[in-house]
């Protein structure tokens, strides 16, 4: 009777246990990474010195349920407060069926909640989701070192990243597009203002509260730091690249097109491929199945390994740091393999023109020499990386690899 | 029975000791610390006083009484550390001619007059007032950056943000410059121009994409008061201001901030790599820094 009794009273406490307790209150996770890699460059991070830029972190941007942003000037050009808070928080909608908790319902699995790129889903992605908080991007308008424009951001919400595992979110209302936009953003200069934060508190003592309060105060926090990053930011929109016309005789669907053109246009830039001028081949390979550079590694994976010291007797134990510290197995970054006809950065002409002009950014890809090569050498590169998919791998005239089967 | 439970016992301690030694391991990683609310709580309401105002009102009242030169030389003291051998695995016949091995050269150093080379000391924070004429930003002479037998010819680049930088390639094949916010193919015998879109706090690292073990540093700067010790170990800052305190910084790839010093024979601590100095106008002060070989290694 008295075992009875027992069960009894776990069968009923057991669904308590269970429920009782509300979800666990989500929080932004610290960049114990970076931190760590600052630590091998200097000095041991002291607690009260981790402590202070902790409490700085809340008090500039608040928590995942409850983000803040200090109103810096320029601000509303950067983003919307209120698209914040419909972003944040966890999934809801209010009374008139607007979604409330976007970014937890749509881009948390991967992106995670502090937008670190190792949601739960990271690892078993390929490649994995973006890390925000380094403040770098891929597919931008922009040159290498600057921020995307919010169309950007805008592009790649809505069409997805094709031969990735991000989707397109066009069926979302252009409203909630603007909200996770903003908060993208927001997550990127939070991350980006924490690296700074670790970065310059080695320059600050922490002894004394008098101390403490030289890093704390809205000098430094705001005056040099948050408004530093922001500036980036605002400075991206004027600085996309404008990319002229595409001359009407390429285009299929004009009246002017005129396909003789097209295909000399094509051999003209298969020859800039292999050239000197244009140096294609040496990463995307004499096959162009992205076969020639790849034992090279992206900005993300770089900031804490230098590859070429992997011998060194310190590489070991930083790997098995960064590992143990929630790092995602680092990955060789490869050339794209153009034959496949899988554009991540879009496939319209101005989005190649875009990556062939500016480069990739965090990635291998340089940006083309602007003394070397010209618009109409850029069109005919376009011209020619459009038309590969249709082409014979076997076309005479390419040195081809033996490993040509090997297609990624 | 009695043997089960002995094997019992000896997994369960097995696996304590695994654990316990797992965590005298991970000792030396950082921890996740939370944030003290009612902290932040307090640094958010110093935002809403103090939205920051312009500098000038919270502008020190001192100014320089007029200029002087800094000038030394640093040197080491012990055994250079161990070269480290690269791996040349791409274009072996321009970047390795031979199969002759490639050595880093994170520390370039003169056994005969035992400098140091590519250490860069800088002054930290120098309010724009304070600035002499030949230093102030607006110097837009060309500099010149050459690449051959893939490697970096100058391994530290420092250069005023009003400057631009003119990437070579002597190579008979192509390279690309890759360092912050410039990523440009360099064609073999052509060239491409950097305009830097802002100063730098620390060097930032300068590599090529196509050969990845290629390796050097830039230091972009606002003022001109910036500099590179020779291959001797020798450096010179004219034209500091003097009669204030300023902050010198003393960086080195290999040790990034130099933290220890002998300076004209007296030791001395530089924490993050900082020193203060406060120059007589017209002097000529020189340090004769003596860098201990247990920074570098």
């Amino acid at each position: 009777m008295r075992i009875l009794n027992g069960y009894l009273v776990l069968l009923i406490a057991a669904p308590f246990a269970l429920v009782g307790c509300d979800a666990p209150k989500a929080n932004f996770s610290e960049n114990l990474i970076f931190m760590k890699l600052q630590e091998e460059q200097n000095e041991t991070f002291t607690a009260p010195q981790q402590q202070a830029i902790a409490d700085s972190m809340s008090a500039l941007f608040g928590t995942p349920d409850k983000p803040f942003f200090v109103p810096v000037e320029g601000l509303s050009d950067l983003l919307e407060v209120r698209h914040l808070s419909q972003a944040a928080g966890p999934v809801s909608s209010d009374e008139y069926g607007n979604g409330r908790g976007l970014f937890r319902q749509h881009c948390v699995h991967c992106h995670g909640v502090t937008g670190n790129g190792r949601g739960p889903t990271a690892a078993f992605l390929n490649p994995y989701p973006r890390d925000f908080s380094m403040g770098k991007f891929k597919f931008t308008s922009t040159p290498v070192g600057v921020k995307p424009t919010t169309e950007d951001l805008r592009r790649i919400l809505m069409n997805g990243v094709a031969g990735t595992s991000m989707p397109s979110f066009a069926l979302l209302s252009e409203g909630e597009i603007e909200a996770l936009i903003d908060y993208v953003k927001y997550l990127s200069v939070r991350g980006e203002v924490e690296r700074q934060l670790m970065i310059q508190s080695q320059d600050f003592s922490f002894e004394t509260d008098a101390e403490v309060s030289e890093f704390t105060n809205s000098d430094f926090l705001v005056g040099e730091v948050l408004t530093d990053v922001v500036d980036s930011w605002l400075m991206a929109n004027s600085m996309a690249t404008a990319v002229p016309e595409r001359p009407e005789k390429f285009d299929r669907f004009s009246s002017d097109f005129d396909a003789a053109e097209l295909s000399a246009s094509v051999d003209r830039g298969r020859k800039l491929y292999f050239s000197n001028e244009a140096q294609c081949v040496k990463c995307h390979g004499p096959a162009q199945l992205g076969d020639g550079q790849t034992n090279d590694y992206d900005d993300w994976t770089k900031e804490f390994f230098d590859w070429k010291k992997s011998d060194d007797e310190n590489f070991a134990p930083m790997m098995k740091a960064y590992l143990a510290l929630g790092g995602l197995k680092p990955r060789n970054i490869l050339p794209r393999n153009l034959r496949k006809g899988v554009y991540r950065g879009g496939r319209r002409p101005v989005d190649l023109y875009w990556r062939i002009h500016n480069g990739i950014d965090g990635s291998g890809m340089p940006e083309s020499n602007k003394a070397a090569l010209n618009e109409d050498d850029l069109w005919d590169l376009v011209n020619y990386v459009l038309e590969l998919p249709y082409e014979d791998a076997s076309r005479p005239g390419n040195e081809l690899r033996v490993n040509t089967k090997e297609v990624r | 029975m009695i043997n089960a439970r002995k094997f019992q016992c000896g997994v369960i301690l097995a696996l304590a000791s695994v654990v316990g030694c797992g965590e005298s391991n991970e000792r030396s990683l950082p921890t996740a610390t939370s944030p003290d609310l009612k902290q932040a709580k307090l640094i958010r309401s110093g935002f809403e006083v103090g939205i920051p105002t312009d500098d000038s009102s919270t502008a020190s009242a001192v100014s320089p009484t007029g200029f002087a030169t800094l000038r030394g030389s640093f040197k080491l003291d012990g055994d250079p550390p161990a070269p480290v051998l690269l791996t040349v695995d791409k274009d072996t016949n321009v970047c390795a001619p031979g199969g002759k091995p490639v050595y880093d050269q994170d520390f370039v150093f003169d056994p005969s007059t035992k400098g140091i080379a590519n250490v860069v000391i800088y002054v930290e924070k120098c309010p724009e007032d304070w600035v002499h004429e030949s230093a102030k930003p607006g110097n837009d002479s060309e500099v010149i950056f050459d690449q051959k037998k893939c490697v970096f010819l100058t391994r530290m680049v420092a250069m005023q943000t009003s400057q631009t930088l003119r990437a070579l390639n002597s190579d008979p094949v192509g390279h690309n410059v890759k360092v912050a916010s410039f990523n440009q193919l360099v064609n073999s015998g052509g060239y491409a121009i950097y305009e830097p879109l802002k100063e730098m706090r620390t060097p930032e690292q300068m590599s090529c994409s196509i050969h990845p073990w290629m390796k050097a540093w830039m230091f972009i700067r606002d003022n001109g008061y910036f500099a590179v010790s020779k291959p001797d170990g020798s450096f010179e800052l004219p034209n500091l201001p003097a009669g204030v305190k300023l902050d010198f910084r003393v960086w080195q790839e290999r040790s990034k901030a130099v933290t220890a010093a002998t300076v004209n024979k007296t030791e001395e601590k530089w924490s993050k790599g900082r020193m203060s100095l406060t120059l007589e106008p017209d002097e000529d002060r020189n340090l004769d820094i003596v860098l201990n070989s247990s920074l570098f290694n």
